[in-house]
């Protein structure tokens, strides 16, 4: 009797109050040589049922009261879940932000780690980026605009300025004088030439790169082999060979 | 609710109504065909009555538990709700 609810109880006391009153009615329509005595024991047990019942009721609405402490119970702890889930979701995403930039950091300490085992000077490396960049390879100059003749690749004019440019070749029937007034007219227009032919850098057919420095041609190693070098050092009056990185 | 579910559920005064009828039935001599169609009646609203009494239970909230079950649960989302509570102080006091 302790587990079952107050609904089944009430139902329980219900149906006995149904039997209870059928055997009444049976009772007084029954004739009276069937009648028995049993009429009065019924009539208190219906009371007791009935009082029974009314007792049942009062526990209901107390119940009822309950019930309602215990929804609005149940809308705080909603409340609460949704609010704790929240905070949940933020903690989540924080540990994925710090795991991922920890492991960035791990990445960065062991490239620096790398690094100083062989270490190089910053001189070195900012030479080397001179070196690199100084044909203006890498980017434009920065007055570069369109229309300027000047190009990230040894433009007709500057090969012309070059080894190749200074020799007896007679190219296409024109003469080395007619070919040099030509080169002339083209630096003056775009102002800039000359300072930059004064340190240029000039692929040669053998393969060598020289740098141009003045009228002296610097013939910079690359990985061909060094007897391309003497040669070249043969053919040229004013060259000297001086060697760098070139990686 | 409970006065209203009373009310409906007052079973013993239709039967108490239906044993004066049926008594009033078998003294009456004259009037024993209406009598009888009342008894019918009376017996047919009472019918109607349990039937009611039924349905009004089964729509009476908070009672599908036991009273100290009812109160055990009660107790148990109190608790849940200090506990919770916590939690989410606890979590907010960390400041990342």
């Amino acid at each position: 009797m302790a587990h079952l609810s107050t609904r089944d109880r009430l139902l329980t006391i219900i149906d006995d109050i149904e039997i209870i009153s059928k055997e009444i009615i049976e009772n007084l329509m029954a004739p009276k040589h069937q009648k028995t005595n049993d009429y009065l024991q019924l009539v208190d047990l219906l009371v007791v049922k009935d009082n029974e019942m009314k007792q049942l009721l009062k526990l209901a609405a107390e119940q009822t009261k309950i019930d309602e402490k215990i929804n609005l119970l149940k809308e705080q702890v909603n409340k609460y879940d949704q609010e704790i889930n929240q905070l949940q979701k933020q903690l989540k995403e924080a540990e994925q932000i710090l795991s991922t930039a920890i492991f960035q950091a791990k990445q960065k300490l062991a490239s620096i780690a790398k690094a100083k085992e062989r270490p190089i000077s910053s001189e070195e490396l900012i030479k080397y980026a001179y070196r690199i960049s100084a044909s203006h390879a890498v980017s434009a100059p920065v007055t570069w605009q369109q229309g300027d003749l000047r190009r990230p690749y040894p433009t007709d004019i500057e090969m012309r300025l070059g080894f190749l440019g200074k020799t007896d070749l007679n190219i296409n029937g024109h003469s080395l004088q007619a070919q040099t007034n030509v080169i002339d007219a083209n630096r003056n227009t775009t102002g800039e030439i000359p300072a930059s032919a004064q340190n240029q850098f000039a692929w040669y057919p053998s393969g060598e790169l020289h740098m141009m420095s003045g009228h002296q041609s610097i013939s910079l190693e690359t990985n061909r082999s060094h007897k391309d070098a003497s040669q070249d050092d043969a053919s040229s009056d004013t060259s000297s060979s001086s060697s760098s990185d070139s990686q | 609710m409970s006065q209203e579910a009373e009310n409906q559920i007052d079973i013993v005064s239709v039967l108490s109504e239906i044993i004066r009828k049926f008594e009033r039935y078998n003294s009456a001599v004259e009037t024993k065909t209406t009598e009888s169609q009342e008894v019918a009646q009376r017996v047919v609203e009472l019918q109607k009555r349990i039937n009611e009494a039924r349905e009004q239970v089964k729509l009476i909230p908070g009672i599908d538990q036991s009273k100290p079950q009812q109160l055990e649960h009660l107790e148990n989302l109190k608790k849940q709700l200090i506990l919770k509570q916590e939690l989410i102080n606890k979590y907010k006091q960390y400041n990342f």
